[in-house]
């Protein structure tokens, strides 16, 4: 029956000419027999359509002069002089950076490394001990930052901190919360530690897919470990990287608050300053919710440009792979 | 394409939300079912009367039904208070009263916005709060508040005839200074340590003793596990100002410059340059903490000195800030010790500055400002002013002080206050804002006042009192001479931008440890210090001007 | 081909392989002692927080090494954040954790699972609609303000619903399943209907329960988000009773390493004990939790995610 309706709709699509009365009773009827699949989705659109459709309208606060007596609707348009003021300030320009920058050494570091953990889980014979190693790796991914910074606090105590004593006696004195340098490798190390066990789960997925004969066949063939990770799993794991690198390239301007908002004090707003703890800081901090705004929309619209150019490059990729 | 049919939705949405509007509870009434004055308040930390004890409930109570009010309490969490408070302003919802600092960047909109009750409307029917106003000088006040009694300053102190008080004081370990002194401890220097209590103390006596409490084993244990002056991170660089005042300088402050005959910030004058690398100085020697621009809070800053890590800190004096830290120092293992507390920490005395006198600026006596919401009825509005003018009368004060009649106290033989709340864990009788007891009530009484009167009851009596004495004497603190004179509203933003670009170089500053020698580093803060001038003048020579402009405007002159 | 390479194996008695088998054992031991390492070190700052929580901060302070080891057990970070009339009274927050994050993880999934069931369906009209419908609220929102409004119009402001009914949905959730669902065998579905069972049932009772996986893993994913969620309390929730404990933990975490504590207001002294059994309290039950869910992870992730 299902699929019935569906060779309809199907021939439809291809464009095989019906009259457009006769056309316009199939979709309705096509819709009718599908009535089912609109009535479940219709609760999560109605919630959807109050609490995140509903207040788009505040978008508009980015062309106006916030007025506390007259709200959102009432105040004044004053054009893009908020996005002039925005653009105007270096502190903007050195969030938009940072974001930029930290977001690439992130996925410069996470990207191979998530790989070869996963890889390395995979090759572990024991049953038991890939369970206990991922119940480990995958732990962190489930704390909230707050907590994580809770415990990067401790460890870097100047006086209990296990890490900051353990580097002062390797003669390095540390000062993760105070060198800007120092603070983007804590962002990039802390997040590589929190997340790079989930990462591999994507891959994980991807290795059990290639059957252990290949492996014992490259054996026989006396190929070595390295050999048959280039040439048995890495082009499987090819498809799987390129969606990883593609979402986390759209995601590259942006993100990151709840990391960096719990771990960062003025001392490194030069380097560890983001685009969001920005917005958030002179947007709600300061009240002027005019320019969050701006700011908020400036980097919605830099993100969308920025996936859609990964995903045209990617589907080009693929196009030449294919 | 689809954005179409979004649009349509979106329009369809519209149309219904107004009905969903009328299905919540929300409701902008002054009186509740009761028929009581709902009146809606925000202030820092309010958890406190949220989570009552069962004395805090019966004076909270108490004043519900003297006024016929409910209080709707608003919690702003010590950490995201601004967060809180922003979002409920800007939503529409503002509280009927509600408690914010003078430097929130969105209070010149609100102005503008004329959302702020001006308190003069309506206060010749109210004497308490006429005179609390009038220790500020009502002109002061407008000026500083861009044109009307925008907010009722939050006093510190408990009403006194003095003009300014500094409710802050150095606290230091005596203990460890008396041991120094045993030892026979010689600074570098080569000058003889001075007790911090002795009128003669200076600049650089302070500095000998820092010095001392870092190298010279003061808790005597054999290790070099101690450092002198813990700093907290907070505020940007407010509270160096304990150093500032050595050197004549405030935060924020403006002084006279003859030769240019206008005023001219604190912030680039060299007298300030000298401050920074006297700190910077500190700093390279390992005398202040190394945290103390990143995750020194001010609580873990009192840690420090409680845990019997660093010798002296600047901390709250008033009770029970300042008892609340005594305590914790008693009973605190590392900081055990066999002497009395009089003889362990104690308040150092303002250190004689560079000029040879004594300064110190912490700030104006007043700590924030209640401000009112202007679209509230006058009912409400007189409600308000009618609590707040109680708790400023002597019936209000004792209650939101000392609780209630029968219930938390007595009258004594004399007419004098007698706890009724039995002895605390030291054998000495309570009072209300003993933490088992109503301590939120601290908070409600935050309204008009942030004070609260020290018992001769409680055991730490004397030195309490030492503390609050110290830095209190009223030629030893200065104001800054533009401290009421309110800048131009355009300027708000600028001197948010100014007060970074002061924080970040100044802890640049004292960070600076590129080079092996002293003249190589300071060659570095050299550097640091010109180019941080030529910004700070470059952003704000416009603010600059207006602020002469204003305090001409204001007759403030040399 | 199996067969062949056992009998590879078998007949490859040569020195080559077994220098390669052994080469290989060797491999997987360094491979082993390796992931020990990582699971380590993704372990030990639970670790050296669990013991320090109960320690004296004297204690602590004076244990900086690597390894910790209580000199003496001490409960009282524990004690006096359970105590029930303290500010945080760790106890009913976390009772209250327990109900909003069950509530919102039932309701939750329940309209997720509803929508990607409906948005997986094959040759539906406008399904490109509703797709974008739904992601496009992932990458353009309103802001905090108009959000704040409409929560107090719909008078949620200071109601425990506040922070269940917005949790309806996460999108990234919903296209895991929706790819779950794409790739659900139709002709176990044809089956169903040539029984003559209707949508409903089939969904119900065919679909669901070969979806446990997927259900298990974005259950979690949800439990996770609501139990860690501290942001919409802080500025919603005025209720003291009301508040979830990842509130109470933020605020207590905030307070002894604070960015912004105001002027010295606050009062007690939130030692690192303290601090460190609240970091424990609300963590434990992930910890407890996960692992049971954690079969279903990569069933449920690699499904939904791979065809993202």
């Amino acid at each position: 029956m299902k699929s019935f309706l569906g060779k309809k709709n199907q021939e439809s699509n291809n464009g095989v000419r019906i009259a457009p009365r006769s056309r316009a009773a199939k979709l309705g009827k096509n819709i009718w027999d599908n009535r089912f699949f609109y009535l479940i989705m219709i609760p999560a659109i109605i919630l959807l359509l109050i609490f995140a459709y509903e207040p788009m309208y505040g978008v508009i606060l980015a062309f106006k002069r916030y007025s506390f007596k007259l709200g959102i609707t009432g105040s004044p348009w004053v054009g893009f002089k908020n996005f002039n003021e925005l653009f105007e300030q270096e502190e903007f320009w050195n969030a938009f950076r940072n974001t930029f920058v930290i977001n690439l050494l992130k996925l410069v570091v996470s990207f191979p490394l998530t790989i070869i953990l996963a890889v390395q889980i995979n090759a572990i014979r024991s049953k038991v001990y890939k369970t206990f190693v991922q119940t480990c790796v995958y732990l962190p991914h489930f704390v909230s930052w707050v907590v994580v910074a809770g415990l990067i606090f401790s460890l870097f105590d100047e006086s209990s901190g296990p890490i900051y004593n353990f580097l002062l006696s390797l003669g390095i004195k540390t000062n993760v919360f105070g060198d800007g340098n120092q603070f983007v490798a804590l962002l990039v190390l802390s997040d590589l530690w929190k997340e790079v066990g989930w990462g591999t789960i994507i891959y994980l997925a991807a290795l059990s897919n290639i059957s252990t004969e290949y492996y014992e066949a490259a054996d026989v063939d006396g190929a070595n470990i390295v050999q048959q990770f280039f040439h048995i799993t890495l082009p499987e794991l090819l498809p799987t990287m390129s969606i990883v690198l593609l979402l986390r390239v759209g995601s590259l301007i942006g993100g990151g608050f709840d990391q960096i908002y719990n771990l960062y004090n003025s001392q490194v707003y030069d380097k560890g300053d983001v685009i969001d703890t920005y917005l958030y800081r002179i947007g709600i901090g300061d009240g002027n919710f005019a320019l969050g705004t701006a700011a908020g929309l400036f980097e919605s619209l830099a993100n969308l440009v920025l996936l859609i150019g990964a995903g045209v490059v990617i589907g080009r990729i693929k196009k030449k792979v294919e | 394409m689809k954005h179409g049919n979004k649009l349509t939705k979106l329009a369809l949405l519209s149309v219904f939300l107004p009905g969903l509007a009328a299905c919540g509870g929300f409701s902008n009434d002054d009186y509740g079912e009761d028929g009581r004055m709902n009146i809606s308040m925000c202030g820092i930390q309010f958890d406190s009367l949220q989570t009552q004890s069962a004395d805090t409930k019966l004076i909270v109570d108490y004043v519900q039904d003297k006024f016929n009010v409910n209080f709707d309490f608003i919690n702003m969490p010590a950490g995201n208070w601004k967060t809180v408070l922003n979002t409920y302003m800007a939503s529409g919802e503002i509280p009927d009263i509600f408690f914010h600092t003078r430097y929130e960047p969105a209070f010149t909109t609100w102005v503008e916005d004329q959302i702020l009750f001006d308190f003069s409307e309506m206060l010749g029917d109210y004497p308490n709060l006429t005179k609390a106003f009038d220790r500020y000088g009502v002109n002061t006040l407008k000026n500083y508040f861009n044109g009307g009694l925008y907010g009722y300053p939050v006093v510190m102190d408990d009403q006194s005839e003095d003009a300014i008080i500094n409710e802050h004081a150095m606290f230091y370990r005596r203990d460890w200074y008396q041991n120094l002194v045993n030892k026979g401890f010689t600074p570098t220097s080569g000058r003889a340590l001075v007790d911090p209590e002795d009128p003669s103390f200076n600049y650089l006596n302070f500095y000998d003793l820092v010095e001392g409490f870092t190298l010279g084993d003061p808790d005597g244990n054999g290790n070099n596990d101690t450092y002198g002056y813990a700093l907290p991170k907070e505020d940007g660089v407010y509270w160096w100002y304990p150093v500032l005042s050595m050197f004549g300088v405030v935060d924020r402050g403006w002084h006279y410059d003859e030769t240019g005959q206008k005023w001219l910030p604190d912030e680039i004058s060299d007298e300030m340059k000298e401050a920074v690398y006297y700190l910077a100085d500190m700093y390279d020697n390992g005398y202040i903490n190394a945290s103390y621009a990143t995750t020194c809070a001010f609580e873990v800053m009192k840690n420090e000195v409680v845990t019997g890590k660093a010798g002296m800190c600047c901390y709250n004096a008033s009770y029970p800030m300042g008892q609340g830290f005594l305590t914790l120092m008693d009973s605190n293992q590392a900081s055990k010790h066999d002497e009395t507390l009089s003889e362990c920490v104690r308040a150092m005395d303002v250190p004689t500055g560079t000029d040879g006198k004594k300064h110190m600026f912490g700030y104006g006596n007043f700590y924030g400002y209640q401000s009112i919401n202007n679209d509230i009825s006058d009912a409400k509005k007189r409600k308000i002013l009618d609590i707040m003018e109680w708790m400023l009368s002597e019936e209000g004060n004792t209650i939101m002080n000392y609780g209630l009649e029968g219930i938390h106290w007595k009258k004594g033989a004399s007419g004098e206050i007698v706890s009724l709340l039995g002895n605390n864990d030291d054998g000495y009788p309570k009072i209300l804002y003993d933490y088992d007891v109503a301590y939120g009530i601290y908070y409600l009484k935050g309204l008009v006042s942030w004070c609260t009167p020290i018992s001769p009851d409680i055991r730490y009596y004397d030195e309490q009192m030492q503390c609050l004495n110290a830095w209190s004497g009223e030629d030893e603190l200065f104001m800054d001479p533009l401290f009421y004179v309110a800048p131009p509203s355009e300027y708000s933003t600028t001197q948010g931008r100014l007060e970074n670009i002061k924080s970040k170089a100044f802890k640049k500053i004292v960070n600076a440890v590129s080079g092996e020698t002293a003249e190589e580093k300071r060659a570095t803060r050299d550097d640091i210090w010109s180019s941080y001038v030529a910004n700070f003048q470059d952003k704000g020579s416009a603010y600059f001007d207006a602020m002469n402009e204003a305090a001409k405007n204001a007759g403030i002159r040399q | 081909m199996e067969a062949m390479a056992r009998t590879n194996v078998k007949r490859g008695k040569t020195t080559s392989l077994r220098r390669t088998r052994l080469g290989r054992k060797v491999g997987r031991a360094i491979n082993s002692g390796l992931l020990f390492l990582v699971a380590m070190t993704m372990l030990y700052p639970f670790i050296q927080i669990f013991l320090k929580s109960f320690m004296t901060d004297t204690d602590i302070i004076n244990q900086g090494g690597f390894f910790v080891w209580p000199n003496t057990w001490q409960i009282e970070g524990y004690k006096s954040i359970f105590e029930a009339d303290s500010v945080y009274n760790v106890g009913h927050a976390f009772l209250i954790s327990v109900f909003v994050t069950a509530a919102t993880t039932i309701y939750q999934l329940t309209i997720t699972t509803l929508a990607a069931y409906g948005l997986s369906k094959r040759f539906l009209p406008g399904k490109k609609f509703f797709y974008a419908f739904f992601i496009f609220t992932m990458y353009f929102g309103g802001g905090l303000i108009p959000y704040f409004i409409l929560i107090r119009q719909l008078g949620l402001l200071n109601q425990i619903w506040v922070l269940i009914i917005p949790q309806f949905i996460s999108v990234p959730n919903l296209l895991v399943m929706k790819s779950f669902f794409d790739n659900f065998p139709s002709e176990v579905i044809e089956a169903a209907k040539v029984d003559g069972c209707s949508n409903w049932r089939t969904f119900i009772s065919i679909v669901l329960p070969l979806s446990k996986a997927v259900l298990a893993t974005i259950a979690l994913f949800i439990a996770v988000g609501v139990w860690n969620n501290w942001f919409t309390t802080m500025l919603f929730i005025q209720d003291p009773d009301l508040r979830p404990l990842a509130y109470v933990v933020q605020v207590i975490i905030d307070m002894s390493v604070g960015r912004n504590t105001q002027d010295g207001q606050t009062v007690q002294l939130i030692g690192k004990s303290i601090q460190y059994a609240a970091i424990i309290v609300s963590t434990v039950p992930i910890v407890l939790v996960y692992p049971f869910l954690q079969k279903y992870f990569e069933k449920g992730v690699m499904i939904g995610s791979i065809k993202g």
